[in-house]
């Protein structure tokens, strides 16, 4: 077992995509209850914008991501304000259609506007090998990728531990009616969690593209990063984290051990036997009643 | 009494090319009144139907070959019957959507089986079905399938009707309004979400089975998240709850792409061969759908079966007469 920290080191790039998408699905579903499926075609969207907003502003990188933020930002406001703010109050199977319905539209429109040939971005990170001591080879990358991981969701999670926001979010998605009569502006609770939420999966899906050629088919991201959400708790972003880990290292020892077509599907029975045997996930809280 | 009108009108008059698609609507329409007993009327929401279809249709291609057309379809009745029984169980423990994420698990994992199963038996194409015999008759156009499948659509809706009347139509509902209280007032809660489960896949599979020998392929690329979402779109677009709406919403989701891209066609018939519109048609053809069903769910959430009670109602209402009902319909 002598590639056993190699193999960690190798799924804690994938694990920090996980986690930045998983964060997203924690912040919308603590607001309002509401399951995203469309994050990870959210992610697409986000590198594709990358792509789009660095032949705009010459290839500069820091600006680009600047702009990414405020552009992401302002999507998942926009997302929230047009499709699901009118829907409020209806039941989840509506709710889950429009995101569905959303990562559909997102699908189609991008091959429209920016191709179906594979795109690269330009990037001053060097994917070149770095060793470190213990035989782990890593690169400027993927450093870079891990460390905004965690500043991201560490920002999200200092947000909801100390302000008001996130006893705000939670008031909305518990009771929304009562929670506006505490004075909680419950539309701008869940405006803000979806634009944190584009903004996680944007930032996930530029990082994705920087160490692979873009091509119209990443939404997958999306699909393997629930499991990890729900092993780690629907709503808690330290369990998305820990999730993530422990998703993407079960994944790349079922390629080692099973054979590569296998990382799906073991992100799914994973899935299946947590929700049978600890539905609310390892850190999550519990919610549930016996009938 | 209408619906046997059309249905014969629809035999004579149309083009063989629009009783296939009729034949595919049918198809859907049998599963999706299967799925809207699940979600509809016990409340329970699985996207694992595009699953069931495929279980139904690979018993279909095992049984047919050997014992028939009639047994087969039993064979994929009984069998994915029996999955549903299977994948009920988490449901008596799940809710809302920790089963919605659980019925996804379902659809991963069987769509990943058949894969497998499928490239290891060496059918890497799929599987190809022979020519379907009922008794002495062969069906063997689209026109004969035509009427058989009126026939099976006829008997599902029957046997839907009959259950959402009976005993376990008025169970189902209460667990749907609430499974604790439904406990309450003596529902057996385990015994009917099972039972839900149960005969909302049977259906499902009844039509996985009929589509595998209507259109004598089956391959496992063909059951896939989509499939199972534009499921979940027809009764809502018909209503969830409604056994009308279940057909009406498996016809307009089975037949709107194929209007989409015949309007595209025609539309961009002079369009330069290589030019925007040419290269994206499969693109635009999707954001087409995919707008027109987000508009359904944003302006009747509640279905087109409820149409026209809410067309009355807002017509009473722009004479003053009945103030209430707006205020019912006000969202926080």
């Amino acid at each position: 077992m002598a590639a056993l920290p190699e193999a960690l080191a190798g799924s804690l790039v994938l694990a920090s995509l996980y986690a930045l998408i998983g964060a997203g699905f924690v912040m919308v579903y603590r607001s309002s209850k509401v399951l995203n499926f469309a994050q990870g075609h959210l992610a697409l969207l986000g590198a594709y914008l990358f792509y789009a907003l660095s032949v705009l502003l010459h290839r500069d990188f820091l600006w680009t991501l600047a702009a990414l933020g405020v552009v992401s930002v302002a999507i998942g406001a926009v997302l929230y304000l047009v499709f699901l703010s009118p829907l409020a109050g209806e039941g989840p199977i509506i709710l889950i259609m429009i995101t569905i319905i959303i990562g559909a539209l997102i699908v189609a429109i991008v091959p429209m506007v920016w191709g179906t040939q594979p795109h690269t971005l330009a990037s001053p990170l060097s994917q070149a090998g770095i060793h470190l001591p213990g035989g782990i080879v890593t690169s400027e990358l993927d450093l870079v990728t891990i460390a905004t991981a965690v500043v991201v969701i560490a920002g999200f999670w200092c947000l909801i531990r100390f302000t008001t926001s996130g006893i705000a979010m939670r008031a909305a998605a518990e009771n929304p009616l009562l929670a506006s009569y505490r004075g909680v502006n419950v539309a701008l609770t869940a405006g803000v969690s979806w634009a944190f939420a584009v903004f996680a999966a944007s930032v996930a899906g530029t990082a994705y593209g920087l160490r692979a050629t873009l091509t119209p088919s990443i939404t997958g991201l999306g699909f393997a990063a629930f499991p990890a959400v729900v092993v780690g708790g629907l709503d808690s972003l330290p369990g998305a984290m820990v999730g993530a880990v422990l998703l993407a290292v079960g994944q790349n020892l079922a390629a080692t051990y099973l054979g590569g077509d296998w990382t799906d599907v073991t992100a799914y029975l994973v899935l299946l036997v947590v929700l049978l045997v600890r539905p609310h996930g390892l850190f999550g809280r519990k919610e549930l009643v016996r009938v | 009494m209408v619906l046997v009108v059309v249905a014969l009108a629809v035999l004579f008059r149309a083009s063989s090319y629009d009783i296939y698609v009729a034949n595919l609507a049918i198809l859907a329409a049998v599963a999706a009144l299967g799925l809207n007993l699940l979600t509809g009327y016990t409340g329970q929401v699985s996207v694992g139907n595009a699953a069931f279809l495929a279980i139904g249709a690979y018993t279909a291609v095992a049984v047919m070959a050997r014992a028939g057309f009639i047994l087969g379809v039993a064979a994929a009745a009984l069998a994915t019957a029996a999955a549903g029984f299977v994948v009920g169980f988490p449901s008596l423990r799940l809710r809302g959507l920790y089963l919605v994420l659980s019925t996804l698990a379902l659809q991963f994992i069987v769509a990943f089986a058949f894969e497998k199963y499928q490239t290891q038996s060496g059918a890497i194409a799929g599987y190809t079905l022979g020519a379907t015999a009922l008794g002495p008759m062969h069906l063997d156009s689209d026109r004969a399938w035509y009427v058989l499948l009126v026939v099976v659509l006829a008997m599902a809706t029957y046997v839907a009707w009959s259950l959402v009347r009976s005993k376990p139509g008025r169970a189902w509902i209460a667990i749907r309004e609430h499974d604790v209280e439904a406990a309450v007032i003596g529902v057996d809660v385990t015994r009917y979400k099972l039972l839900a489960f149960v005969i909302s896949s049977g259906f499902v599979g009844v039509a996985g089975a009929l589509a595998a020998a209507y259109t004598k392929h089956v391959s496992y690329e063909a059951y896939t998240l989509d499939l199972a979402v534009a499921y979940v779109a027809m009764i809502i677009i018909g209503g969830l709850a409604s056994i009308v709406g279940s057909i009406i919403g498996a016809a307009i989701v089975t037949v709107l792409p194929f209007l989409i891209t015949n309007a595209a066609n025609s539309w961009f018939a002079g369009a330069a061969a290589g030019s925007f519109v040419q290269r994206n048609l499969p693109f635009i053809n999707a954001s087409t759908y995919a707008l027109l069903v987000l508009v359904f769910l944003m302006f009747e959430p509640r279905g087109l079966v409820g149409l026209p009670a809410r067309v009355v109602s807002a017509a009473r209402r722009a004479r003053g007469a009945s103030p209430g009902s707006a205020a019912k319909q006000g969202v926080i």
